[in-house]
């Protein structure tokens, strides 16, 4: 198959897809060899542009059309339903530690936070931003929790190295006020 | 210092520490741990809705501060001391700024939420004829990971979704019970005024529900209760006999 008839069928299958499609399942669909799909994505993906309304995102080498945020207000006068609930500040506090952090049990997170986030744990669970990623295998054997794949999707990480070097935060805003 | 009721929540002791800091412009390398004790101290009283789940580790680091601040009251005993032995305030301070990390990294969380939140993608909706598009995805499923496992489940719940309202119904309403202990006793009252003694078995149907046999049960053991029946067991393994009081003996 040349690459034209495969990026035709990447479409239409990315078209009608409701979820992420990794590189792997696509190369099993097509038959194809991975590194083929893999360049005819990114093919794909660079010829949707910043004009058009449709984007191809990657997430963990899995792809998936989503909107142009740039449309975002006709969407919302168009769609009935468009529920954004926004994170509470202690939820973004433990998505940050966990994400960098990972795996990591409750115990050390709230060591960082100097207070209980059983709730807030909870809640990023039921929204799917975290999971249980396994057990220490220490005393007790404490679950450890990791960030999902729609923790990347909905923070606009391709992947966990998207995310920016956590050092660079140490000389933030409260330290640059201080060199001042 | 000029304070006025702030309606501002913070997520945390840490967090409430680290705003008085940030507010007074502090130098974390070399804290003034009285001012910052008495500061947070301050503070806490003026928090009218402390939330009663964090208020012990508020507490805690209150009690941590003052720990710091009388240890550095203490004369050190000599100069040598002084060199070799730890700053009290080592431990908060590195917390502290581990803690400040995670803290500026939420607020980028924060701005890239309210940005890609106005992504969106297509949903997987109950009635959607595109719904072979989860079939599709099946077919090509050959990575049996947990993640698969989870995602089935997911997807299994989503359905579920459309029927959520039912259940809720389902769950908002409280059914009358359909035997009720007082209609139970009324009934075994009814038996003994043609009746003096009862064989306990005789009491329940062959087809009575598990309901109706725990609430005849709890007529039967409320009736003992109140010494309006008595029960008999002649013999072990003998059918349990139930008579009924005679008018004087209740009472006991």
């Amino acid at each position: 198959m040349n690459n034209k008839e495969v990026k035709s069928i990447l479409e239409s299958v990315l078209f009608i897809s409701t979820e992420p499609i990794t590189i792997n399942q696509f190369s099993r669909l097509l038959e194809v060899d991975k590194r083929q799909i893999s360049d005819c994505l990114e093919e794909l993906k660079n010829s949707y542009s910043e004009q058009r309304g449709i984007k191809l995102v990657s997430i963990n080498n899995a792809y998936q059309f989503s909107t142009n945020s740039c449309n975002y207000y006709y969407i919302e006068r168009f769609c009935k339903n468009i529920n954004i609930k926004k994170l509470s500040q202690q939820a973004l506090e433990v998505l940050s530690i966990v994400a960098y952090k990972q795996p990591i049990t409750k115990g050390g997170i709230e060591m960082i936070r100097g207070v209980q986030s059983s709730g807030v744990v909870n809640t990023l669970i039921e929204k799917g931003l975290i999971k249980i990623s396994g057990q220490l295998d220490k005393i007790g054997r404490p679950l450890l929790y990791g960030t999902t794949d729609n923790f990347l999707k909905t923070f606009g990480f391709s992947s966990l190295n998207d995310l920016p070097d956590i050092d660079s935060f140490q000389n933030a805003d409260l330290f640059m006020s201080l060199e001042d | 210092m000029d304070y006025l009721i702030e309606v501002e929540q913070f997520s945390g002791p840490f967090d409430l520490l680290f705003h008085l800091i940030e507010k007074n412009e502090i130098d974390l390398h070399n804290l003034p741990i009285s001012e910052i004790t008495s500061q947070y101290i301050e503070h806490l009283k003026l928090m009218k809705i402390i939330d009663l789940d964090n208020l012990s580790e508020f507490m805690l680091l209150a009690a941590t501060l003052l720990e710091i601040k009388s240890k550095m009251l203490l004369p050190e005993k000599s100069d040598k001391d002084l060199l070799s032995e730890d700053d009290p305030r080592d431990e908060l301070v590195q917390k502290l700024i581990e803690y400040s990390k995670f803290k500026n990294l939420s607020l980028l969380l924060d701005k890239r939420e309210q940005s890609y939140s106005k992504v969106l993608y297509r949903r997987n909706t109950p009635n959607d004829i595109l719904n072979i598009t989860t079939k599709l995805h099946k077919d090509i499923e050959f990575d049996f990971t947990e993640n698969s496992l989870i995602n089935a489940l997911a997807e299994l719940l989503s359905k579920l979704d459309s029927i959520d309202h039912n259940r809720k119904k389902y769950f908002k309403q409280i059914e009358a019970d359909t035997w009720t202990v007082e209609d139970k006793i009324r009934h075994i009252r009814n038996i003994f005024v043609n009746h003096t003694t009862m064989e306990f078995e005789k009491l329940f149907h062959q087809d009575s529900s598990k309901g109706e046999i725990i609430t005849t049960f709890l007529a039967l053991l409320e009736l003992i209760r109140t010494g309006e029946i008595k029960v008999l067991q002649k013999r072990i393994f003998d059918s349990i006999q139930i008579t009924k009081s005679k008018a004087g003996e209740i009472s006991i």
